[in-house]
Order: structure tokens, then C-alpha cells, then sequence
């Protein structure tokens, strides 16, 4: 423990010493003028060098193995020294005023401060006094008279500076003390000092306010009954702490006076002794009812969030799955109407009929994309080890005609084995590669599957040579139902790179673009490679 | 078009739908085989017709069943599942007939074998197309039962 120690005008202050209290305690003492005029005169006769008078005072201090282990900090030594250098020049200048007293009080504070009890410093005083007695008595002559006298004013400054050495000695531990204990008191945690035998020797005013109970009810009583259940782990475990000298910490619920129980953070630590004897334990707790409020809060509305999104994807899936249906009623009723009455109908109607077909038939193409993407979530197969050559392997083969028809080349790196959904791996790079073949350039589409190893994951990319995309649109791309193009240009629903984005999400990885317009695009997913099973459907 | 049987060829259609009734209706009336189009609404009457029971006693056994998926009071796999555990009626061809391929894979889920799926397509075209397509599969493989049986 950094032992603090408070100032010296405070000390002065708190013991009330000022001009007006030296000359109390001299009244006090009949310590009167023909007093100082005979150690005035002991002192010029004596001629004691202040600086040897203090080397001596503590060397022997330190020769003391006890006080020695005090005094080993070179630099708390001189500061020592210095202190006792200025009193002995005070008792030099022979007026015994506040500059003495003060000088004196500083003395004893340092000597508090470096834990030097009374008992040696006194001790050391007693053995100067019995030092200069021979050369007092040779100084009086064969004078009885003044040799009394000066024995009494010798003994009556004594007194004087033990006493004000003394005061300063107790006052600064007892202002360490009180700042000590206005911290303790003051605490914002609950703070309670217990004795081995289990009862409460001190609490702070927290553990009032929190727990309910009075000072004294408090006092003496069983620590435990602050516990609500007796048998509780936490509470085995803080007394096998206790018994070991460990610190612990941990939540229990603890129990007001009203008898309401409340969840606590607690803190308990051991108090030993010099010889690493538990002694004493400390126990500090704070009421977390608000943190676990906030907590179940939060896991609710994650929950709900949860919920409900789950529910939405339920519903996207649902939708779309029975929107089809009448959708399906619309084209196909429309069509035979054009197949029945063809010839009996003018060419406006057969236009009208077109465009009502193709208008159910483009909805139909958007309703089966939704499907695919709510399925992402809500239909996924378990993610397990798979071979993603695999799945690149399916996919080309659905691609086949597209590929055939534009002269499309797809070349690989090693593909690796993956913890993937396999079936979503395999859309995944279907409608990547699709893409690449779709918006190809003037030249045949030329497409390149990569695979690398990075920290914990894999990176996967699909390479194209095809017209590329602007760098503003790199995000949109990604959102539903964002299209770049005329339908007229490039036929799509806009759905197809969300799904991308859902299936590498699933997957715990991310997915980007890297392209410029004219030079062909890279998509770029990440998987870990140790995703395991995580978020299988439903979850 | 007369067929190997020498007679028309009878279905049975699960469906409550009486657009896609009619559609197929009309789709099998453009067909080159002589056929009849029975049809029940919801999976109890489909038992009910292939078991002859009731009102369906003087019904014939059809030579394939279309079944819709989604019946009222018992689903198309709960149909499915009692004709391929009944030993008269589990070689009868059951051709199930979806409104997406997602229903496909829950079908599969349950393990259920029917001969065929077929998933309702946008367009008459294909649909007629599907239709043919049923009475082609019926015409070269189904007929491997019945000539058993001879």
C-alpha cells in the first residue's frame, strides 16, 4: 500500500497547534523563560554539531534490526535527516516558539510516514539525554542549585518535544485514518470488513442503503445472512476463497432486510496479517438488477428481431409461393384465349395478349428468384464438409448451353474442400459465372474460378473479361431488385447477386466486387474454414 | 389415336383448383388419345374413387392418377403415401403435380416415391406440352404393369 501522507499545515490544523498553543503547553509545563535561558546555556557549553547529532540518531535507529528494515530508502533517510537538522537548529536559536513546534511536529510526521513507532524514536531520545547528562553535570559545577534547575528545564523540553512529537505522530495516523475510512465509507460499492469467525465488523453506508439494514443490526451479525440462499454455490465458493486467502469475484443473489432478493456483482478479497495469516475478508458488492434488466432486454429483443425475421423470410416465401398461383391462372387463360381466337380477333388484341403473356411471365420469373432467396434462409441444407470442386463442376454443367452459345471458357485454380452448404455453393457459383457469361463483351466470355488460402479462411474469386461496372455501383449491385441495365439489354429480375450476398453470408463470409468498366469484373467471397454448423435452418 | 389398351385412357385428377381443371381439360382435349378426365377436389374423394367406394363404386380404375399437392382435408402426400402402401392400388402411376420446385424438395423429404413430378409451367403451351408428355411416359413405360398382369 502507497502509504499517503496528508501535509504538513493540515496536520498543523488539525492539531490546533499555533502560537497560542505553544504557549499553552509551555504554561502548562512552567517551561518559562529562566528555563530556556539555562539550556541556552547547556547548549553553547555542549557546541553539538546538528548534522553528526542526526547521523548518529539514526545510525543508531538503523543498527536496530526492527527499525533498520525502516530505514533502508536512501533518499526517505536524508529527507529524515533534514527534518531533524532544522529542529536541532530551532532548539539552537533558543526561543522554543511555532518555528520550533513546527519543526518538531514535521519530525514526528516523518517519523509516522516511515512507520518508525515511538518506541525506538523515543528510545533513541532517551539515549542523547543519558549522553549529555556528564557533560551537564561537569557544566554546573558543584552548583546543586542550577544543576537542578537545569535538570528541570532539560526534562520540562523533554516533555515539550515529546508531546508535540507524539501529537504529531497519532494526528497524522489518525487523519490517514479518516481519509482512509470517509473512502471506505464513501464508496459507491457496498463494502463490508468481516472476521474469521463470520461476523460483520464494519459496513459502509452502501451496504445500508443497498441491503436495508441499520449500523446496528448489521454489526456482529453473520456475513452469510446477506446471501438469499444459504446453500448457494457462490457462497461455498467464496468461503473455500476465504479460507485460502484468494480473492474472488462473482454473482449471487444477495437479500434486502424486506426480504426482496436482488442479483449482486460481488468481490471478495482476504485481509492477512504479517505472517500471511488470513485475518480479516473484505467483501464488495454492487445491485446489478439494472445491468441484468438491460440484459434480458436486450436478449428479448434480439430474440424478437430474430423472430421476426424469420417470420418475414416465412412470409417472402409464402408469398411468393401463392402468388404464383393465380399469376399462373392470368397467363395461361390468356393464352388460350389467343390459341382459341386467334383468327377471330383484330391485330391490337393479339398485341394486347402478347404483352399480357410476357408481363405474367416475367412476374413468374421475379416470384421463382424470391423464392430462391428466401429459401437461402429458410431452407438451407447443413453447412459440412464439401468438395467445392464439386459444386463448381454442377454449376457449369447447368450453365452448359449459355456457355455454349457464346463460346465461354471457365478455368479453375485447385478447388479446395470447404465447409459449405453444397447446394448453395453450387448457386453461388452458377449465378457468378452466369453473370460473367451474361454481360460478356465483344470477345467470348473468358472466366477464371480462384481459390486461396488466407488467415482462417478461404477467398474465392470469379474472374470475367466481360464489360465490368462503374465503381459507383459496386454496393447496389449487391441490393434486390437493382438493375443496371435496360431489360431490353439484359434480361434479369435483379435478384440474383442478393442471393450471392445471403448464401456467402450464411456462410459467415463476406462478398465484394473489384472491376472497371471495359476490363472486366472480379467477385470476390470469403468462407471460413472452419464455419461447422453454426446456423443450420431455422436457427 | 387408339392405344395399346383398346380402349380410352382413363385419369384421375386431384384438384380443387377448377382453373387448372379445366386447363387440363382443355389441354387433353387436344389430344390425339381417347381419354376420359375424372376428377375429384380434395385427396378423401381421391381414396374414396380409387378404392370404389360410395358413389364411386361404379368408377374405373384410372391408368394414372395427377395428383395436386395441395388438397383439402388430406394432402396430396398423405394420398400419395396411402396408394404406395396399399398392394392393389401402388402400381397405379402417380404423377404429382407442384406449384414450385420448392414443394418438390419437401415431397422428397419424405422419402415417398412418386413416378413423376411435374411442375405447373406459366404457360399453356408448355402445359399442353406436359400433358403429352404424361400420356407419352404412360403409353412406353406405365404399360409394363398391365402386360405383367396379362
Amino acid at each position: 500500500m502507497v502509504n499517503a501522507s496528508i501535509d504538513d499545515r493540515t496536520l498543523a490544523e488539525s492539531m490546533g497547534l499555533d502560537a497560542e498553543d505553544v504557549r499553552r503547553r509551555k504554561d502548562f509545563l512552567e517551561f518559562g523563560a529562566q528555563d530556556i535561558a539555562l539550556l541556552n546555556d547547556l547548549h553553547q557549553r555542549l557546541d553539538l554539531d546538528g548534522a553528526a547529532f542526526a547521523d548518529a540518531f539514526y545510525a543508531r535507529l538503523q543498527a536496530d534490526a526492527e527499525a533498520g528494515k525502516l530505514l533502508q530508502d536512501a533518499g526517505q533517510l536524508a529527507s529524515l535527516k533534514q527534518k531533524q537538522l532544522t529542529y536541532f537548529e530551532q532548539l539552537g536559536s533558543g526561543e522554543y516558539g511555532l518555528e520550533y513546534a513546527l519543526a518538531r511536529m514535521r519530525v514526528g510526521m516523518a517519523h509516522q510516514a516511515a512507520g518508525l513507532k515511538p518506541k525506538w524514536h523515543l528510545g533513541d531520545y532517551g539515549r542523547y539525554l543519558a549522553s549529555i547528562l556528564p557533560e551537564m553535570l561537569r557544566h554546573c559545577g558543584g552548583d546543586q542549585q542550577k544543576l537542578l534547575a537545569t535538570m528541570s528545564a532539560l526534562i520540562k523540553r523533554t516533555l515539550l518535544d515529546s508531546q508535540i512529537s507524539l501529537d504529531a505522530y497519532f494526528q497524522s495516523e489518525h487523519e490517514l485514518l479518516r481519509l482512509l475510512s470517509q473512502a471506505f465509507e464513501s464508496n459507491i460499492e457496498a463494502v463490508f470488513i468481516a472476521d474469521m469467525k463470520g461476523k460483520v465488523l464494519h459496513a459502509n453506508r452502501t451496504v445500508i442503503e443497498i441491503c436495508g439494514f441499520l449500523p446496528e443490526e448489521l454489526a456482529g451479525k453473520p456475513w452469510q445472512h446477506l446471501f438469499a440462499d444459504q446453500q448457494s454455490e457462490a457462497l461455498a465458493a467464496i468461503r473455500q476463497t476465504v479460507a485460502n486467502g484468494g480473492r474472488w469475484q462473482g454473482e449471487a443473489w444477495l437479500c434486502h432486510k424486506s426480504g426482496k432478493e436482488f442479483p449482486a456483482w460481488i468481490n471478495v478479497s482476504s485481509v492477512k496479517d504479517d505472517n500471511d495469516a488470513v485475518t480479516h475478508f473484505i467483501v464488495e458488492f454492487s445491485d446489478i438488477t439494472a445491468f441484468k434488466r438491460t440484459q434480458q432486454e436486450l436478449a428479448e429483443r434480439t430474440e424478437e428481431l430474430a423472430h421476426s425475421n424469420r417470420e418475414l423470410e416465412q412470409f417472402a416465401y409464402v408469398a411468393s409461393h401463392d402468388l404464383q398461383e393465380p399469376l399462373r391462372m392470368v397467363a395461361s387463360y390468356t393464352q388460350l384465349l389467343a390459341r382459341r381466337y386467334k383468327d377471330k380477333l383484330d391485330a391490337d388484341a393479339n398485341e394486347f395478349i402478347h404483352f399480357a403473356v410476357d408481363g405474367a411471365t416475367r412476374m413468374q420469373a421475379l416470384i421463382i428468384d424470391l423464392l430462391t432467396l428466401s429459401r437461402v434462409g429458410t431452407h438451407g441444407k447443413p453447412i459440412e464438409l464439401c468438395e467445392s470442386g464439386v459444386a463448381l463442376d454442377r454449376a457449369i454443367a447447368n450453365l452448359r448451353l449459355a456457355a455454349e452459345e457464346s463460346g465461354a471458357v471457365v478455368t479453375r485454380d485447385p478447388m479446395p474442400k470447404l465447409t459449405a452448404d453444397i447446394s448453395q455453393l453450387t448457386q453461388l457459383f452458377q449465378n457468378l459465372i452466369g453473370n460473367a457469361i451474361k454481360f460478356r463483351g465483344e470477345t467470348s466470355p473468358v472466366v477464371h474460378v480462384g481459390a486461396e488460402k488466407r488467415d482462417g479462411e478461404w477467398l474465392l474469386s470469379v474472374r470475367d473479361n466481360g464489360i465490368g461496372i462503374a465503381p459507383e455501383f459496386f454496393e447496389r449491385i449487391f441490393v434486390i431488385f437493382q438493375r443496371l441495365h435496360g431489360k431490353h439489354e439484359y434480361p434479369g429480375t435483379g435478384i440474383g447477386l442478393s442471393v450471392c450476398k445471403k448464401i456467402v453470408e450464411r456462410h459467415g463470409g463476406k462478398i465484394w466486387i473489384e472491376s472497371e468498366p471495359g476490363k472486366g469484373t472480379v467477385f470476390y467471397f470469403t468462407l471460413p474454414v472452419n464455419h461447422g454448423e453454426r446456423r443450420r435452418h431455422g436457427e | 389415336m387408339e392405344n395399346e389398351l383398346g380402349r380410352q385412357v382413363e385419369f384421375l385428377l386431384a384438384e380443387d383448383n377448377p382453373g387448372d381443371v379445366r386447363l387440363t381439360q382443355e389441354a387433353l382435349r387436344e389430344s390425339k388419345i381417347r381419354n376420359n378426365l375424372n376428377v375429384v377436389q380434395d385427396g378423401m374423394e381421391a381414396m374414396a374413387f380409387l378404392r370404389k367406394q360410395g358413389k364411386y363404386a361404379e368408377a374405373p380404375t384410372p391408368d394414372v392418377v395427377l395428383l395436386d399437392l395441395n388438397l383439402p382435408k388430406k394432402d396430396g402426400r398423405e394420398v400419395l403415401a396411402e396408394i404406395k402402401s396399399d398392394p392393389v392400388l401402388k402400381r397405379i402411376p402417380v404423377v404429382i403435380i407442384t406449384s414450385s420446385e420448392a414443394e418438390q424438395d419437401i415431397l422428397r423429404t419424405y422419402d415417398l416415391h412418386a413416378n413423376c413430378y411435374v411442375t405447373k409451367p406459366v404457360d399453356l403451351d408448355q402445359f399442353i406440352k406436359v400433358i403429352q408428355s404424361i400420356e407419352n411416359f404412360w403409353l412406353t413405360i406405365v404399360k409394363l404393369p398391365s402386360s405383367v398382369g396379362d
